[in-house]
This record gives structure tokens, C-alpha cells and sequence, in this order.
């Protein structure tokens, strides 16, 4: 074999058919779930499978969003979500802040606590959990699953922040607070206009991981109409009959958010999340 | 003057002291509440018969909880065996594929941004939205599959229904979610190496193989053990993508320890005996932890 030859067959077999069997692993369940959602049921069920929508039809959306109840398990997925990280962002600006530019006693023990819990598996805790929402009066209350999703998100977003507030230099505190800004004002004012890019990260995050939260709400609530898009879908399949393009059409809906943020925070994936997760 | 400004130097040295700890209190509260008093309880209830429909026997029981496990419980037994398997085969996938899809988008090529997105999107997705994706695949009568196989004249099966297949169908979907955070964390660290290397490697002349075994893949060691190991919690504790797709069946076959867990604490509110089952799996998986961290001496430059 000549050494083209050979080098031609190399790029083939060490990289674009693996790289190619992995694409349609990763595409193939993405497509075939918007495939669904553009047929009509009575395509879906039909004794001739055809992979493309064919009559096309926007009608599970329409459907799913007005007549089902999908439009109301996405907002309550909002409301929880949008609460929740409205307050992580600020603890974790404070925690951040706190653990890059102070030094003081307990530090180290603070990590420690965090990096406990953050490799604490949820399973374990849930029943108790679950017995102080009920005695805390919570049990079926949006407020239940927000304040375990804000317990939940501290410990990582804060080592994400940690990296962002660690890379501006300290020269920017220093020479603010000789102009007069108290502590507060030089976090404000100073820091965090600079790491705009990196709050969005951290937002972007914390709401995919709490729009994604699931054992949360199935346990804590209990009333249809407050689900979440998580747990209303997982009630839509244990119905004895399944419209599967309408299921399809509100699985679409539920992936979207997490998908746009996803596209955003992409590029901090590589360098970021490694740097913040690993390294701490 | 002087007196003036030593008032704010001594204001400023008050603020240095005490603003840490005001800035961190939010969150430690947070913490303690919601993740470590839970814990204590768990470990509490666990010397308890507690029981949502036997509120009258309601009392301290010492290690009963505990002793019943061991002694008269095949179901954990089963279910933990039914974990480890689950573990090991998911987090074993995950790592050879997450390694050699990292190893695929680490060069560069055209379309290499494309490829990543696609790669890492599930990254995204939750475990319920992965299992009703592969529900949509895998049904008997309209899933893509079936379908497709039977328009290829191979009979149709049921993917999720019959026991022997049920269990490698569930690791197939929670590998599509798993790849991401193993590739991820595998490309970040292949970036870390320096070209220098590669070229000085090249120089000796060393093949491909040479180069991955005794460069690339020893310098990653350390990123990939530590993936692997949060991969092993998470698999572990994870039950919202087995509850969607089979919600532990056909026969138990996909009742994990953690589904276990979940259906006797919170389905029958056995909330003593549950709890006995978590705090044993919490330390299966501390023990796991540190003998695991041992062997590859993780972390001793920083200790």
C-alpha cells in the first residue's frame, strides 16, 4: 500500500467513521423525537411507518400548548427555575467574592463542606427532606423545590465564580478602595461589571439544572397543575393511552431552553467548567 | 484629621474581619438546612421504626432497620447487585467512549465546532427528557427501531418489556446522556498538553500508538479518574431516566439500590427503614470514594 493510500485509509477508519457512528448516536434520538412531533397521531399509529412527517402538521404544538397542559407546567418550570437562580447568582457572587479575596479562619473548612455536599448523593437525603417540607408546612408549594435547588446549586456555581472573580487581578480592588469604595461598593461597582460573561455562565447553569430537576418535584409536590415540564411529561407516559406526536411536540418544547442556554455556555464548557469543577 | 482617619482605618479592619463570614452566611445557612441536617436525620431515622401507615409503632428500634437488611431482605441483595452492575458497565462506556470522542474533537478539522455542539448538546438534556427520547425509540409498536428492523425483515422486539433486553436498553439511553461530561472533562485536559511535547515525541519518532499510550493518555490519568469517579456517584444515585423508562421492571430487573431506596422511603413511606438502606449506600460509596482515591493517589500534592 502506498503511504497516500495508507494515510487516506487512516482518516477514514481513525477518525471519520468514528466520528460519524457518534454523530448519529448522539442525532438520531434529536431528530426522530422532531419527527414525531410534526406528524399527526394518526400517522404515528398507522400501519405504514414512514422516518419523515409526511402530511407535515404544526398541530401537536398548537395542541400540546393550548389544549394540554403543557403551557402550564412550562410556566411553573419558569417560575421555579427563574426564583431559584435569581438567588444563587447573588449568594454565589457573595461566596466567590468571600473565597478569592479574604483570607480568614474556617476558609478551608467551608470548602470542605462545600465539595461534601456537592458529591452528597440526592437520593440519600430525600426522605428527610421530604419530612422537613411536610414539617415546615411546603409540602405542594412551589417555595419546597426552589429552596432545595438553590441548597443544591451553591456548592458548584460557587467554584465556577471562584475562577471568574479569581481572574481579575487585585490590583482593580486595591486601587478601587484607595479612591474611597467600601468592599461592597468595589464588588458592585468594580468586579463585576468585568465578569459579566461569567455571571451569565454561572445563571446559564444553574437554570439548566434546575429547569432539568425532576425527583425534586415529583416528591415535594403533589397537585397537576403545579408540575413542573419534567415531572408533567413523565405523567403524560404512564397514561394508559399515549398520544405520542403530542408527547413528542411537548418533549421539543421542554428541550429548548436548556438547548439555547447550552448553546451560550458551550464555549465556557471546555475551559471553564473543567477549570471550576476540577480545581476548585 | 488623624483621628478621623483612624476611625476609618479601624472601620476598615472590622470589615476585613467580620465581611467574609457575613458574605458566606447566606449559603452556609443554606447548606446546613437543605444538605447536612438532612443527612443527620437520615442517619437518625435510621434507628427508627418510622412509618407513614403505622404511625401508633412509631419508636426507637436501635439497628433493627439494619439487621432486617442484612438478614431477611433479598430485594437489596438483588437490587444492590443490580447497581453495581449498572455502575460499572455505564461508567466503563461512558469513559472508552467519552475518551475517544474527546480524542476525535481534540483535532482539528473541518466542521470540528459543529461536531463538538452536536457531541456535548445531551450534556443539557434531563434524564426524563433522555428517557422519553428513548422511549419514542424503543416502543414496541411505534418505535423507530421495531420499525425499522421489521422493514428489514428482522423480528421486532420489546426493547424494554422483555428482561433479558430491558437492562442493556436503559444503559444504552443513559450512555447517550453520559458521554457529554466525560468528553468534556477528557478534552480539557488533552488541551492542557503542550504541543512541545507531541513535537518532541515526533522527533524521537514515535508512532501513533506509542504517543497515546505513553504521552497523551498518562497526562489526562488524573482528570479522567476523577471524572469517573463523580460518573460513579451520579450513576449510582440516579433513578429519574429508569423511573421514566421502566420504572425498575420487567421483574425488578432495573430496580437499582437507588430506586430501591426511593420506593421504600417515599412510594411506601417506610421512612426508618429507607432511611437504613441510604445511610448503608452512603457508606458503600464512602468506602468506594477512598479506597478508589488511594489507588490512584489522587490529590497528593494538594493535601
Amino acid at each position: 500500500m502506498s503511504s497516500k493510500a495508507k494515510r487516506i485509509a487512516e482518516r477514514i477508519f481513525l477518525r471519520w467513521l468514528p466520528l460519524g457512528v457518534l454523530l448519529a448516536f448522539v442525532m438520531i434520538p434529536l431528530l426522530w423525537v422532531l419527527s414525531l412531533s410534526f406528524k399527526y397521531s394518526s400517522d404515528v399509529v398507522s400501519e405504514t411507518f414512514s422516518i419523515l412527517p409526511n402530511p407535515f402538521t404544526l398541530s401537536n404544538y398548537s395542541g400540546a400548548w393550548s389544549s394540554g397542559r403543557i403551557s402550564q407546567y412550562f410556566c411553573n418550570s419558569l417560575v421555579m427555575s427563574l426564583c431559584a437562580v435569581a438567588v444563587v447568582s447573588v449568594l454565589v457572587l457573595f461566596n466567590g467574592y468571600a473565597l478569592s479575596r479574604f483570607k480568614f479562619r474556617g476558609k478551608q473548612a467551608f470548602m470542605v463542606i462545600m465539595l461534601m455536599t456537592q458529591m452528597l448523593p440526592r437520593i440519600i437525603i430525600i426522605s428527610p427532606l421530604y419530612l422537613l417540607m411536610r414539617d415546615l408546612g411546603l409540602v405542594d408549594r412551589f417555595l419546597s423545590v426552589i429552596l432545595v435547588e438553590i441548597a443544591s446549586a451553591i456548592p458548584f456555581q460557587t467554584l465556577l465564580m471562584k475562577g471568574f472573580i479569581g481572574g481579575v487581578p487585585k490590583e482593580i480592588d486595591e486601587a478601587a478602595m484607595i479612591d474611597g469604595c467600601t468592599r461592597m461598593q468595589t464588588l458592585f461597582h468594580v468586579i463585576m461589571p468585568v465578569i459579566i460573561p461569567g455571571i451569565v455562565t454561572v445563571i446559564s447553569f444553574a437554570f439548566i439544572n434546575c429547569w432539568n430537576e425532576y425527583l425534586l418535584p415529583y416528591t415535594f409536590l403533589s397537585t397537576g397543575h403545579k408540575f413542573p415540564i419534567s415531572v408533567g411529561l413523565r405523567y403524560m407516559i404512564t397514561q394508559t393511552t399515549i398520544n405520542y406526536s403530542g408527547l413528542a411536540a411537548g418533549a421539543v418544547i421542554a428541550l429548548l431552553p436548556p438547548l439555547c442556554l447550552f448553546g451560550y455556555v458551550q464555549r465556557y464548557l471546555v475551559s471553564g467548567m473543567s477549570a471550576g469543577a476540577l480545581k476548585g | 484629621m488623624a483621628s478621623k482617619a483612624r476611625v476609618f482605618h479601624t472601620h476598615r479592619i472590622k470589615e476585613e474581619r467580620v465581611l467574609p463570614y457575613a458574605l458566606l452566611l447566606p449559603s452556609f445557612l443554606f447548606l446546613a438546612v437543605f444538605l447536612l441536617y438532612p443527612m443527620g436525620r437520615a442517619l437518625f431515622n435510621s434507628f427508627l421504626n418510622y412509618q407513614r401507615t403505622k404511625p401508633k409503632q412509631y419508636g426507637w428500634i436501635g439497628l433493627e432497620n439494619y439487621v432486617r437488611i442484612f438478614t431477611g431482605d433479598s430485594k437489596f441483595v438483588t437490587a444492590l447487585g443490580i447497581s453495581l452492575k449498572w455502575v460499572v458497565i455505564e461508567v466503563g462506556l461512558q469513559v472508552v467512549i467519552g475518551l475517544t470522542a474527546a480524542l476525535l474533537l481534540n483535532r482539528k478539522f473541518r466542521g470540528q465546532g459543529f461536531s463538538r455542539t452536536i457531541c456535548f448538546a445531551p450534556w443539557a438534556i434531563s434524564g426524563v427528557l433522555t428517557g422519553i427520547l428513548w422511549l419514542l425509540i424503543y416502543d414496541d409498536n411505534f418505535g423507530l427501531l421495531n420499525n425499522l428492523l421489521s422493514s428489514w425483515g428482522v423480528a421486532p422486539r420489546s426493547w424494554l418489556g422483555d428482561r433479558n433486553l430491558a437492562f442493556g436498553s436503559v444503559v444504552i439511553a443513559e450512555l447517550w446522556r453520559g458521554i457529554p461530561f466525560l468528553a468534556i472533562t477528557c478534552l480539557a485536559a488533552l488541551q492542557s498538553i503542550s504541543e512541545d511535547i507531541y513535537e518532541a515525541a515526533k522527533v524521537d519518532g514515535a508512532g501513533r500508538f506509542v504517543t497515546l499510550f505513553r504521552i497523551t493518555l498518562p497526562f489526562i490519568r488524573e482528570s479522567v479518574v476523577y471524572a469517573a469517579l463523580m460518573r460513579c456517584i451520579w450513576a449510582f444515585q440516579s433513578v429519574d431516566l429508569i423511573m421514566t423508562m421502566t420504572n425498575g421492571g420487567p421483574l425488578g430487573r432495573t430496580t437499582t439500590l437507588a430506586l430501591y431506596i426511593y420506593n421504600k422511603s417515599i412510594v411506601e413511606g417506610n421512612y426508618g427503614y429507607g432511611s437504613a438502606l441510604a445511610i448503608l449506600s452512603f457508606l458503600m460509596l464512602s468506602v468506594f470514594t477512598i479506597i478508589y482515591l488511594r489507588a490512584n493517589a489522587f490529590g497528593k500534592e494538594d493535601a
